[in-house]
């Protein structure tokens, strides 16, 4: 790959697999070293891509996979602050900052919405967090899904069921407590 | 109810959906980073900018200091010999260099670890290790042998008061400050006896911004991961330090020695227990045992016992005699490795241990351990048949049977009789009354 064709890359899925990246990993500096690898790796293994097919379901998918084999390396940090700081100041800074010109109270419940819903998610466990965000976030289908995480489309589904019933029973007061 | 269930489905996808919207992008500087990490019109991967790094390293062999360590340790002058000539082969690390162990570092074959222990002013981390089968390919030719499996860990040594490390200096040159001793140790295993230096290790290290990075190489310990795994890092010192660490002699476990003065920094090694390969760390100890002698006796050579020996019972002994006969029964069977049975397979403490159990007395299964019970005999000349005899440090056990023989469990040749000078006694207790 060519570095303007990975500016490209980057301007066009950057947002999408930094979401990506930093949902999966714990903290700030995990996520911008996965999203960093994963696009370095994309230039390693140049090739291999198919930049007419799907980049963004190639890139996640490298992504995820960088990500199950550092898990390990990040596991001491987990044992030393075992609660996962999902949200940090400055992502309530920029969650603040990145909705548009909503009215005070609007920003507030978006960032609580997002607030809630993002801790949920993050302690989903891993294999149905993966699934969750790449549906939800990522907006994959269940076919890309499965050839992203290489499992079958069924596993998708009925992981996708799983981590909706754990997230509704989770998310009840986000449902109901406003109204939605 | 279960037309609610699906409304309340469709609600809870839309909230997903919204709130899970990627709404932060990355840092611009992260995104320059990356574009700067790539040329312009090259296609320069990490792989390239880690390859030009490796060039940058001072590569260094062992010292002779720790080969000199290697002499004391195993007492086999024929291994330090063959431990010298291994290291001194040129060229050996730049040929790895070319052969992609970053690629081995870089890709699945490793775990990258990043665990730092701070002790004695110094801040040691364990970045990563790479062993196994899959690293094969890397395999390098020496002395006209393949070598395959090797393990290979990096560590990075930095201050913790953060002021550089000294440059690496002429070699020579006082240079205490920055020697290190880095080794892998094996729960069970005499840490003394079965480090970097035994099991053939070798190193490179280079130094930037003021941190020590250091690669070591030696025989491949994935296939002791039924066991514990550490890693040491020893300050001052180029070869080990028996004060640096504590064996527990009852569990075999490895800890840090709290009271050291200095780095003493000890790591686990997370290495897949099912990786572990006991018929290979068997022979692999045999074929030290061999050359280094380490845990056994050295150069013990089996004799046939006439039709005529018999043990002789000294008077008050007789429960001795009585054991040094059934330990007799079992002369020809193998040895193993940390076996407690007399005929599966035992190692010399198990072997001893099994004897003294046939009559009633519990030995702990360590040489060291069993030295410390009964009372001391002040020389063979005194010894009584059922005695033990102590070896090596001790790492080593023997039953004493009489008329300067002994009957033991030797890594080499199984259980069998053996002169009791064969090798220096250390030691000779008598716990059967």
């Amino acid at each position: 790959m060519e570095k303007r064709e990975l500016e490209a890359c980057i301007n066009e899925y950057g947002k999408d697999i930094y979401s990506f990246c930093r949902h999966l990993a714990c903290h700030r500096q995990e996520a911008e070293d996965l999203y960093q690898d994963t696009f370095l790796k994309a230039v390693e293994l140049e090739g291999k891509i198919d930049f007419e097919g799907n980049p963004k379901s190639w890139l996640l998918s490298v992504a995820l996979r960088l990500w199950k084999n550092r898990k390990r390396k990040y596991a001491w940090r987990r044992r030393i602050a075992d609660i996962c700081p999902i949200i940090e100041d400055k992502d309530l800074e920029n969650a603040a900052s990145l909705e548009q010109e909503p009215s005070c109270e609007e920003r507030i419940l978006g960032m609580e919405e997002r607030l809630a819903v993002a801790s949920a998610v993050g302690r989903l466990p891993e294999r149905l967090k993966a699934v969750v965000l790449l549906y939800y976030m990522e907006e994959q289908s269940t076919k890309q899904i499965s050839e992203i995480m290489g499992i079958p489309v069924g596993t998708v589904l009925s992981r996708l069921h799983k981590a909706r019933k754990i997230l509704k029973r989770e998310l009840e007061s986000e449902l109901y407590g406003k109204g939605i | 109810m279960g037309k609610e269930f699906r409304k309340e489905l469709d609600e809870l996808d839309v909230l997903l959906r919204r709130a899970l919207a990627p709404a932060e992008g990355p840092d611009e500087r992260l995104n320059q980073r990356i574009l700067n990490s790539v040329d312009g019109e090259e296609k320069i991967g990490k792989r390239e900018r880690m390859k030009a790094e490796m060039e940058k390293r001072k590569w260094r062999r062992m010292p002779a200091v720790a080969l000199t360590a290697a002499i004391l340790v195993g007492a086999g002058s024929l291994t330090a010999y063959g431990a010298y000539r291994y290291l001194s082969l040129k060229g050996a690390l730049e040929e790895f260099g070319d052969k992609g162990l970053e690629e081995a570092f870089f890709n699945e074959c490793a775990t990258v670890i990043n665990e730092t222990q701070s002790y004695g002013g110094y801040d040691v981390t364990l970045m990563g290790i790479a062993s196994g089968e899959n690293l094969t390919e890397y395999a390098r030719e020496s002395d006209g042998k393949i070598r395959s499996d090797r393990t290979y860990v990096i560590v990075a040594i930095a201050r913790s008061d953060g002021s550089p490390m000294p440059d690496f200096g002429e070699p020579g040159e006082d240079s205490a400050e920055r020697d290190f001793f880095v080794s892998p140790l094996i729960e069970g295993l005499d840490p003394a006896a079965y480090n970097a230096v035994t099991m053939k290790g070798n190193y490179s290290e280079m130094l930037q911004d003021g941190v020590v990075y250091r690669l070591l190489e030696c025989d491949d310990v994935e296939k002791f991961a039924d066991h514990e795994l550490y890693l040491s890092v020893i300050g001052g010192s180029t070869f080990y330090d028996r004060n640096a660490y504590v064996s527990d002699e009852e569990t075999g476990k490895i800890h840090r020695n709290s009271e050291y003065n200095g780095l003493n920094a000890l790591f686990r090694l997370p290495i897949d227990a099912s990786k572990a390969n006991p018929e290979e760390a068997e022979r692999y100890l045999g074929e030290l045992g061999s050359n280094a002698g380490a845990e056994s006796s050295k150069g013990a050579v089996k004799i046939e016992l006439g039709d005529d020996f018999a043990v002789e019972a000294a008077s008050g002994n007789e429960k001795g005699a009585e054991a040094a006969e059934y330990a007799l029964e079992f002369v020809g069977n193998p040895y193993e490795w940390n076996g407690e049975s007399l005929t599966e397979g035992c190692d010399s403490s198990g072997f001893t241990k099994g004897v003294y159990e046939h009559f009633g007395v519990s030995l702990p299964h360590a040489a060291a351990k069993q030295k410390d019970l009964g009372q001391e005999v002040d020389g063979i000349e005194d010894a009584c048949p059922g005695d033990l005899i102590f070896y090596d440090g001790p790492s080593h056990v023997a039953v004493y049977i009489g008329d300067n023989k002994i009957v033991h469990a030797d890594t080499q040749l199984g259980i069998c009789v053996s002169e009791a000078d064969f090798a220096e006694i250390v030691m000779i207790r008598r716990i059967l009354r």
